[in-house]
């Protein structure tokens, strides 16, 4: 019986453990203009839970998804501060 | 077709906010999310006050489930469009800030209190303001609310540098075309700007002096710079804007912070706006030049998510390049 609840126990662990990584994310080899530093360079971003969880210039951080970006430039979303998105149909 | 004008107002002035009227179907969203745009702050239409309405912020993620940040800003213009008096508009924001710094020792628990704050002051009365344009401007000076006027002329912009000055104003001035005049006077103030970087023909006699030097100008001084376009649909011109702005004398890490950090810090958008550990990731991967407005986005990421990259235009693109075999209407 207690063998059979351990094992129980290790199957969700095992299966959230699965969900988590899924949700992980590294874009490698990127040339990063990250909106702080004027210059770029070049780096591995580790996304986890929505966040960066990591930034490296050596190692690749282990992740469930790997993207390469090698020869791609990456920079912050694009913030537009003067706009009527979202509440005006046509432009009158 | 039967639409609505959710962008103003015909009751309320100063605390009129657009928050609520957001459509996250919009298929601008789709459009500009595809061109590497991830959130925008949405401003109303300027109301018949010179200071007049809230924006607010939004991820545009197309989730109806919205992710945003209500009147992260208010709105307001100095000088030449139509038949305004630019003496009157002064005089006029000079009494409303004068009477919203005042609210600061007001009792304002209720609607009904405010209601007799109203009713004492002669501009709030002649105003005709609701206790939500009270709200709105007490937040001002007790929350430091940023405050955007649209200007162009040289000399509007020293008189809005001395009203920052005087109020202590969290001020930020939009259009700015003449700024190469008083670059010195701005860069002291430390007034950030919202300018577009294309402009270079004058739209009206407030923008004799554009210039397509300007941002280069203004960035050497160390002003916090940021762009728009024309209003458009096509927000995401900034970044071509931001081209402009770097063929003609700017930096192109300026340029990118422009885009992208220097809205954030400015708005007061937490862990938003920059690559480093801890931030939300809203990160885009460009197949190319970023500034470059042929080069498209390979991979947009909001929240940490992969979004479709799918819009309007490509839906219509793909439905004449597939079942070539069949007659148009018979292709999806």
């Amino acid at each position: 019986m207690i063998k059979n609840k351990l094992l129980l126990a290790y199957i969700i662990l095992a299966f959230n453990a699965a969900f988590i990584e899924s949700a992980n994310m590294v874009i490698k080899n990127a040339e990063i203009y990250d909106g702080i530093e004027n210059n770029s360079y070049q780096g591995h971003i580790l996304i986890r839970e929505g966040v960066i969880a990591k930034i490296s210039k050596t190692s690749v951080p282990y992740a469930d998804k790997v993207y390469d970006a090698k020869g791609k430039i990456i920079t912050p979303g694009f913030i537009a501060p003067d706009t009527q998105i979202g509440i005006v149909k046509l432009e009158l | 077709m039967s639409v609505t004008r959710d962008d103003e107002s015909s009751i309320y002035n100063i605390g009129f906010s657009i928050h609520d009227a957001f459509n996250p179907n919009s298929v601008l969203i789709p459009w500009n999310r595809a061109n590497g745009i991830t959130s925008a702050i949405t401003l109303p239409r300027n109301t018949s006050s010179p200071i007049g309405g809230l924006g607010s912020f939004f991820i545009l993620d197309s989730k109806l489930d919205i992710s945003s940040e209500a009147d992260v800003a208010m709105i307001g213009r100095l000088g030449g469009s139509g038949s305004s008096s630019r003496s009157e508009s002064l005089a006029l924001i000079d009494d409303i800030l004068s009477f919203a710094l005042s609210l600061d020792k007001k009792n304002m628990s209720t609607d009904a209190s405010i209601d007799e704050i109203i009713d004492d002051s002669s501009i709030a009365s002649y105003m005709d303001f609701k206790p939500r344009d009270v709200k709105a401007l007490y937040r001002l000076f007790n929350d430091d609310l940023p405050i955007i006027i649209k200007s162009h002329r040289a000399s509007d912009i020293l008189k809005l540098i001395e009203l920052k000055n005087t109020y202590d104003l969290n001020l930020i001035i939009m259009g700015a075309q003449e700024a190469s005049l008083v670059v010195d006077k701005i860069a002291e103030s430390k007034i950030p700007l919202i300018v577009n970087p294309i402009n270079n023909i004058p739209n009206s006699f407030d923008e004799l002096a554009s210039n397509i030097n300007m941002t280069s100008m203004l960035e050497k001084a160390g002003i916090t710079l940021m762009f728009n376009v024309s209003r458009s649909h096509n927000y995401h011109l900034i970044r071509q804007g931001a081209g402009v702005a770097v063929a003609n004398g700017m930096s192109y890490g300026g340029a990118i912070k422009a885009l992208t950090s220097n809205v954030a810090e400015t708005f007061n958008l937490k862990n938003r706006g920059s690559i480093k550990v801890g931030n939300i990731a809203d990160i885009v991967v460009w197949e190319d030049d970023p500034l470059e407005p042929s080069s498209m986005p390979e991979k947009v990421i909001i929240n940490g998510i992969d979004t479709d990259l799918t819009t309007r235009s490509t839906r219509l693109r793909d439905r004449y390049i597939r079942d070539l075999e069949k007659p148009n209407t018979y292709r999806n």
